[in-house]
């Protein structure tokens, strides 16, 4: 069992209607990131926007990234040894929705919490909204 | 016994090659953990019986191998989860950063959570 110190909760803007969901980091990421072992958080953007302007523009079925920017996940210099705090928030940039952080609202759209602190109930969890 | 050490991969025209294989294991009851994992930076849950699988690095394209099960959830009477969905953050396209697996009962579809899902990720070679 990996046993993390930390979750995100988070609602997706697009998606306000669902419940607020629970984001868990992967140990051996975290491992990788705290021996700085990760390119720039640029390298990810990338990709993924290249991939939606594919979507977007109905060409997706037989989408390939190009091979040089994907290339640069191993290639791209690594920016280093991160805290665990900052793992967390590089994380959000790379895996939460990008209107999550990106735009402001009216309310928080996620929040780093320490994992004792998230709920075990479902039903419970199911009824929550984010607040400030 | 010898160990096998590389830095890095090269097809015979000396292209780079860079493998990929990412897998999880997570329990999606009470509040959602990882199991065991690699080759994902994180798991979302979502709802219930969906849970969403962050891959590390990006697959170059979306024909990779995948494949996804899960085990009986015996609070939930003779309905047995069945995995009805692997898909990618919209409906209808697969994404090479992300893919989403769902959950239902066998006999209503409906979605549940069970103690114990694995699903696995392999590049088409």
């Amino acid at each position: 069992m990996e046993h993390t110190k930390y979750r995100v909760i988070f609602d997706d803007p697009d998606r306000l209607e669902e419940p607020t969901k629970v984001l868990v980091p992967a140990q051996q990421w975290l491992d990788q990131a705290m021996a700085g072992e990760l390119p720039p958080i640029w390298v990810y953007w990338q990709l993924q926007d290249d991939e939606q302007r594919a979507i977007d523009e109905g060409r997706h079925e037989d989408f390939e990234h190009d091979p040089e920017k994907h290339a640069l996940q191993w290639t791209a210099p690594r920016i280093g040894p991160l805290t665990e705090e900052e793992a967390m928030e590089f994380l959000c940039m790379k895996d939460l929705p990008r209107r999550c952080w990106a735009e402001e609202h009216n309310r928080p759209m996620f929040k780093i919490v320490r994992t004792e602190q998230v709920p075990n109930d479902r039903q419970f969890r199911n009824a929550w909204e984010m607040t400030l | 016994m010898s160990t096998v050490k590389a830095n890095s991969f090269a097809n015979t025209s000396g292209v780079p090659y860079y493998p990929a294989a990412c897998m999880v294991t997570l329990n999606g009851t009470g509040t959602i953990s990882i199991t065991g994992s690699d080759g994902i930076s994180s798991i979302t849950d979502n709802s219930t019986g969906e849970y969403y699988v962050d891959f590390s690095n990006a697959f170059g394209n979306t024909n990779y191998h995948m494949t996804a099960s899960a085990r009986d959830n015996a609070s939930v009477g003779s309905s047995r989860p069945k995995v009805f969905a692997l898909r990618g953050y919209t409906d209808s396209t697969f994404s090479t950063t992300r893919e989403m697996i769902a959950l239902g009962q066998s006999n209503t579809a409906e979605e549940i959570d069970s103690t114990k899902v694995t699903g696995v990720w392999l590049k088409d070679f």
